[in-house]
């Protein structure tokens, strides 16, 4: 879905590099400062520059944003929790003896920090997916360094996401035509059924894959293309201006 | 003769031991047009396999140019930049995560720099008409641009001999057409393309050479024609006779047209014999 959002030139065509660098710098100052504030607005500067840049419905964003932040917003409630031996400031439950499930105002100010840290996190990532094609993230990979088989692995993988899913989900609807779907026994059934032949077909499918690979005259390590970008100075000036901004908000928050 | 692939006695076995091809002697001449047709699982896909090197018989030999095939890994990229195959799923054969990525592998596997091999995408995308979808990820691609896109990552590497695998299957018949007329273009530039087909009229009118398979053993290689006026082999090897030549077995039957009169390739040839 993210792949298909109409992307500006001018965001696509910048450095990947310098994406990266700066969605990493954001993301580093967001988790090192852990202050709401801070997060906050790495969060507005990143959706106004999706917004801005890409071409997304209200539904599609409805879509990405709503599950991994509820997903959030659950997992920083239960940081929130403690189990304690005394009773706690703002809630407590009597689990067994002395022993109590209890909220402190620590724990609701940790339970805070960590959902505006990896709310922002998450919308520095979407930055990153939203301007940043998978072809682009391997030029990341090269100028890194990073081993080549881990490259070749990130490319097999992300294509085989999809195939995967395909597979698993023509299955699916096959079964539910044949009434998989009538008992929870039949439903758990078909889901075990679908998921040994997902892995039955996608070994098939790889030895297919290797072979239309080795009569492409594959000899054991895969070439990328090398793509032409541009080194914006008016996007590297906004990003360290936005990295800076995050961190001075931080640092005053933590002060004051 | 002068055959730019053949093969002698090919047998091969799968690591199972389920034998695929037995005995195999075929020749395909240069520039040629070859349907090589069969039934489900009489060995099409593995004979073109073993064409391209991917297969290596047990027994017998495949030629290239008169050259038996050599399977050293410098020998098998040879040939592999000679004769391309385009496998039937096209989602067996499209891996990198763009369109322009994926054809542009075969160029750089082959050892051209990224400005020649962008110069080389630039034109066959043209010609395929793929200019808009390059920079497109590969899962968002339709079928009918799925297919296009595995043959343009073949014909960029401009081999000599050209395999199909069932060009016209998971196709609807606009998207069919589109890539038969392709098919028709790669053999007016002059490559050797070897297509299999189930498609009984296409492969009449189409190929000039035809070779038949069943149970993995070649029981016909020759002339299209011969093959069609001979209902005995059609019934052994259980194809379908092409529509063209039942009217034109009628016609003759019925005292329209002449008996020796030259078999007709399609509707026009056949319109042609009766005025």
């Amino acid at each position: 879905m993210i792949n298909s959002v109409y992307v500006s030139e001018y965001i696509k065509n910048i450095n990947p590099n310098i994406k990266a660098v700066f969605a990493l710098s954001v993301i580093l100052s967001c988790i090192i400062f852990k202050e709401p504030l801070g997060c906050i607005f790495a969060m507005s500067v990143m959706w106004v520059i999706i917004i801005k840049n890409c071409r997304l419905s209200k539904h599609l964003i409805c879509h990405i944003v709503l599950w991994p932040i509820l997903f959030i917003a659950l997992s920083s409630f239960m940081v929130s929790f403690d189990i304690a031996n005394y009773r706690g400031e703002v809630f407590s439950l009597k689990i067994i003896n002395n022993y109590f499930l209890t909220v402190n105002a620590q724990g609701i100010k940790k339970a805070i920090r960590l959902f505006f840290t990896s709310a922002a996190s998450l919308s520095t990532m979407y930055f990153l997916s939203f301007t940043t094609p998978v072809n682009d993230i391997v030029y990341v990979f090269k100028t890194i360094k990073c081993p080549k088989e881990i490259t070749e692995l990130f490319m097999l993988i992300y294509r085989f996401i999809f195939i995967v899913l395909n597979m698993a989900q023509s299955i699916t609807t096959a079964q539910n035509c044949r009434m998989a779907q009538r008992t929870f026994k039949t439903r758990i059934n078909a889901m075990a059924l679908m998921l040994s032949s997902v892995f039955v077909l996608s070994y098939n499918k790889s030895l297919f894959m290797y072979n239309a690979m080795l009569s492409r005259c594959y000899s054991g390590e895969i070439y990328f293309l090398n793509q032409k970008y541009v080194s914006s100075r008016k996007f590297v000036i906004l990003a360290v201006f936005i990295v800076f901004t995050v961190v001075l908000i931080s640092v005053l928050e933590r002060i004051y | 003769m002068d055959y730019i692939i053949k093969t002698q006695d090919l047998n091969y076995s799968y690591h199972n031991g389920q034998k695929a091809l037995f005995d195999v002697d075929i020749g395909i001449k240069s520039g040629e047009k070859t349907a090589v047709i069969g039934h489900n699982g009489s060995g099409k896909s593995t004979l073109f396999l073993c064409l391209n090197g991917i297969n290596k018989p047990q027994k017998g030999d495949v030629f290239f140019k008169g050259k038996e095939i050599d399977y050293s890994s410098k020998g098998l990229l040879n040939l592999r930049r000679s004769v391309g195959i385009v496998f039937q799923n096209p989602d067996d054969m499209i891996f990198s995560s763009s369109v322009r990525q994926d054809i542009a592998f075969g160029l750089l596997n082959m050892g051209f720099s990224s400005s020649q091999a962008e110069e080389k995408i630039k034109s066959i995308s043209k010609f395929l008409n793929l200019e808009n979808l390059l920079d497109k990820p590969v899962h968002a691609l339709s079928g009918g641009e799925k297919k296009r896109v595995s043959l343009a990552g073949v014909m960029v590497m401009e081999p000599e001999v050209i395999i199909l695998d069932e060009p016209g299957a998971y196709l609807d018949t606009v998207n069919a057409k589109t890539v038969y007329k392709i098919i028709e273009g790669l053999s007016q530039k002059g490559k050797t393309v070897i297509i299999s087909s189930h498609n009984m009229d296409f492969v009449l009118n189409w190929a000039d050479s035809v070779v038949v398979l069943k149970d993995g053993k070649a029981v016909f290689c020759g002339r299209t024609e011969d093959l069609f006026l001979n209902n005995e082999l059609l019934k052994y090897a259980c194809l379908d006779e092409p529509q063209i030549i039942k009217t034109y077995k009628m016609l003759i039957n019925k005292g329209v047209i002449k008996i020796n009169s030259p078999v007709p390739k399609n509707i026009t040839d056949l319109e042609m014999l009766i005025k």
